[in-house]
């Protein structure tokens, strides 16, 4: 070792060490103070938010229990949006959905007219304009869930959108809008509906408590084996025992091992039904 | 002629110890990188789910919960309770008392109203002999079945789970966890999501307890430990699942699903002969020869990673708990190794073979080997006066000014993520403990692996106790 610290090569050597550790002790540094940047903003940003959903509360509840009319409420609103901006939008527009989920009647319209009056359907509308995905589907999302019918052709036009998580938050969105009629223009398409987006839309037709669309065995034409699964979801879901021999005809000409063995639990789960 | 002979050993030796500290710097960022790239994409993704779906789906994936229990009693009763709590439809849990010199099996039969059931036992997986199996007579706890069994150890307990669970998938748990109420949720929502292959193993993020503040079987107050033992090891866990078996899943060479929590297809790990009782590594060897009995099979089939915090546990406290432990892993990875040896650099395991295999082998297995000669080395440089003082302390700090970086990245992406840690004063202890972590911690982690070495060649079997002081005192606060 000695005879290579005499060498300048050596010399050089512990020089870029030398300027590696700099680097990471300037790294670090950086790292720390980064962490506690970004956790008091944290707590500054969490602040604000417990203060507009506060600000929100107490006008949404005046508008739907109180006397706070239409115009002054949106007044209100339009006031705050544009002093506070995105952050008061998302908050409200989280809160319609959620009182939207709650309330049914006179209540959900009072909100949907709201979410139209107050700018925050158009303001979705150009959340699907936006080059972020996660926009797209937050504008999705708030339209569907707050019934704005207007907004189904904008939304219908993402059913192939190339990102996965657009898509399928169209088809939801579809679904929410135009019911389980939508199902129909799925039928030929090629995507994948995975167990956990069939999940969703059965979650759908539960809480709007939609009734069995009238095509309901045409469905199973689809070449589609995951649409034919939901449909045979559908049908455990609906109690529909009369198209239990096209799913029988399905599992004897399939050859696919998870559709078979699925179909076959529901078909048995809809002859129990049926004795 | 012997003078260059050392000169050229020991300009060897330099290079050997400097290029393996710089691989190991360089593979920690590369996974690093890899991981906050993979969590933002996870973050983003899962931002606009709501899981609460699966709450009202009649047929979500069917799943048991197996709990095996070894002298519980304290705190059997309140973490059963826990478990029966959890958020989910399609579940039941499964309770394997180890054979239990407390009082377990008393305490379990008076607080759920357990009655003995003629339900037969189909020893799919061998196990050791089975005493009862108990299911409550109120329905209150009928999703609670719980087996008392003669005492063979975890891996054996979780084979008798497995053997009685009827459910399709199965998360084997440590009793004494804290669970989130919906952890299910989320692993159910992994085995649905995926097109096409058959998820055959998921894994979570485990993350420490102590000084957290728990009640009713819940985390209600995340604190950073006030013990630094057990402070550091929460960055040891961060670093590990935050930067480290994020980029792996993202590879899919993930080798490792904790014990202490994992979701398993119940029919692949019974075709695999469930977990091996011969090692003390049984959550690693299982996963490796689940995939690698995939592979020789020519199956299709994913592993899946969840990096949220799901499951959270009590570290060790004391440097002789904490010694055990470390030894154990030690031994438990070169079991795992050593068994599924022809993984090494053999391509027809992708991944697994090519790079996770070796990068166990160098980077866990043969790191606190390395490093011991490199101490040793150094030694004899001193004493024979042929050690470099400016190089060595270069080496040094550089190593130190690295492990401080990452631990701080670790706590930065932690902020950036998931943000358990509430307060200034936890981003400060945990950043202290970063700092003092590789001069107080590691030099321990080094001798506790060289002992699990020395353990394993002299034949030193079994667990060794594991005494916790449990989550209680902190219920108290």
């Amino acid at each position: 070792m000695k005879l290579i610290l005499k060498s300048d090569q050596f010399d050089n050597l512990l020089l870029i060490l030398w300027s590696i550790i700099l680097v990471f002790l300037t790294l670090s540094l950086l790292l720390f103070i980064l962490t506690l940047v970004k956790k008091a903003r944290r707590i500054r940003r969490d602040k604000i938010k417990r203060r507009y959903q506060e600000k929100i509360n107490r006008i949404l509840f005046r508008f739907m229990f109180e006397s706070l009319d239409m115009k002054r409420t949106v007044r209100i609103f339009k006031r705050y949006f544009n002093q506070k901006g995105r952050l008061f939008a998302l908050i409200t527009t989280k809160s319609l959905i959620e009182l939207h989920r709650i309330y049914n009647g006179d209540y959900q319209k009072k909100l949907e007219d709201f979410f139209v009056e107050s700018g925050l359907s158009e303001y979705s509308i150009k959340l699907l304009e936006s080059r972020n995905w996660m926009y797209k589907v937050e504008g999705i999302r708030n339209l569907s869930e707050l019934s704005y019918y207007e907004g189904a052709q904008q939304i219908k036009e993402h059913l192939s959108n190339k990102n996965e998580m657009v898509q399928e938050e169209a088809i939801l969105g579809m679904i929410r809008l135009k019911g389980l009629d939508e199902l129909m223009d799925l039928k030929d398409m090629d995507i994948y509906l995975s167990d956990w987006l069939q999940a969703n839309i059965i979650h759908i037709v539960q809480s709007k408590n939609f009734n069995k669309p009238n095509n309901f065995s045409a469905l199973l034409d689809s070449k589609n084996p995951t649409i034919q699964l939901l449909i045979a979801r559908m049908a455990q879901y609906f109690q529909s025992t009369e198209i239990t021999a096209d799913l029988n005809l399905i599992i004897s000409q399939s050859t696919n091992l998870k559709l078979r063995h699925q179909m076959s639990t529901i078909v048995e789960n809809l002859n129990s039904i049926k004795i | 002629m012997e003078i260059g002979w050392i000169d050229t050993g020991i300009v060897i030796f330099n290079y050997f110890i400097l290029l393996f500290a710089l691989s190991v710097m360089l593979s920690y960022t590369i996974l690093a990188a890899i991981s906050v790239f993979s969590l933002k994409k996870h973050l983003k993704k899962n931002r606009f789910v709501n899981y609460s779906v699966l709450l009202s789906l009649p047929d979500c994936p069917k799943i048991s919960l197996i709990a095996p229990a070894y002298n519980e009693g304290m705190t059997i009763q309140e973490n059963v309770l826990s478990l029966l709590a959890i958020q989910y439809n399609n579940f039941d849990v499964i309770v394997v008392n180890d054979g239990s010199k407390d009082d377990s099996i008393t305490l379990l039969k008076e607080s759920f109203d357990l009655v003995e059931t003629d339900k037969a036992y189909n020893a799919v997986i061998p196990t050791r002999e089975i005493r009862g199996i108990y299911q409550s007579s109120n329905p209150a706890y009928s999703k609670l079945t719980v087996v008392d069994k003669v005492n063979g150890g975890k891996a054996d307990a979780l084979n008798v789970g497995i053997n009685i669970s009827e459910n399709p998938y199965i998360v084997c748990i440590d009793v004494d966890c804290i669970m989130d109420k919906d952890v299910l949720l989320k692993l159910a929502k992994s085995v649905m999501e995926e097109s096409g292959k058959p998820v055959i193993a998921t894994g979570g993020v485990i993350r420490i307890a102590n000084s957290c503040i728990v009640k009713s079987g819940k985390l209600i107050e995340v604190n950073a430990p006030e013990n630094l033992l057990s402070r550091i090891q929460v960055l040891e866990y961060l670093r590990a699942f935050l930067l480290g078996r994020m980029a792996w899943s993202k590879m899919d060479g993930l080798l490792i699903i904790s014990g202490a929590f994992g979701l398993f297809d119940r029919k692949i790990v019974q075709e695999c002969g469930g977990y091996n009782t011969k090692t003390v590594g049984e959550d690693m060897e299982l996963i490796v020869r689940m995939r690698r009995y995939m592979i020789e099979n020519n199956k299709e089939y994913c592993v899946k990673y969840i990096p949220d915090p799901l499951c959270w546990t009590e570290a060790p406290e004391t440097y002789a708990i904490l010694s055990k432990q470390r030894s154990r892993w030690t031994r438990g990875t070169m079991e795992t190794l050593w068994i599924h040896r022809r993984f090494f650099l053999n391509p027809r395991y992708n991944i697994l073979g090519l790079l996770s295999y070796p990068y166990w082998l160098v980077y866990e297995y043969l790191a606190p080997i390395i490093e011991l000669l490199g101490l040793l080395i150094t030694l004899i440089f001193l004493y024979f006066g042929l050690l470099s003082w400016p190089y060595f302390l270069v080496l040094v700090l550089l190593v130190y000014t690295y492990a401080v970086f990452f631990s701080l990245l670790a706590i930065y992406t932690e902020e950036s993520t998931y943000k358990k840690y509430e307060t200034f004063k936890d981003i400060f202890k945990l950043s202290f403990a970063g700092i003092s972590e590789p001069i107080i911690f590691h030099p321990f982690i080094v001798y506790a692996a060289l002992r699990g070495n020395w353990e394993k060649i002299s034949g030193i079997k079994g667990w060794g106790d594991m005494t916790r002081t449990g989550f209680l005192k902190n219920q108290k606060r």
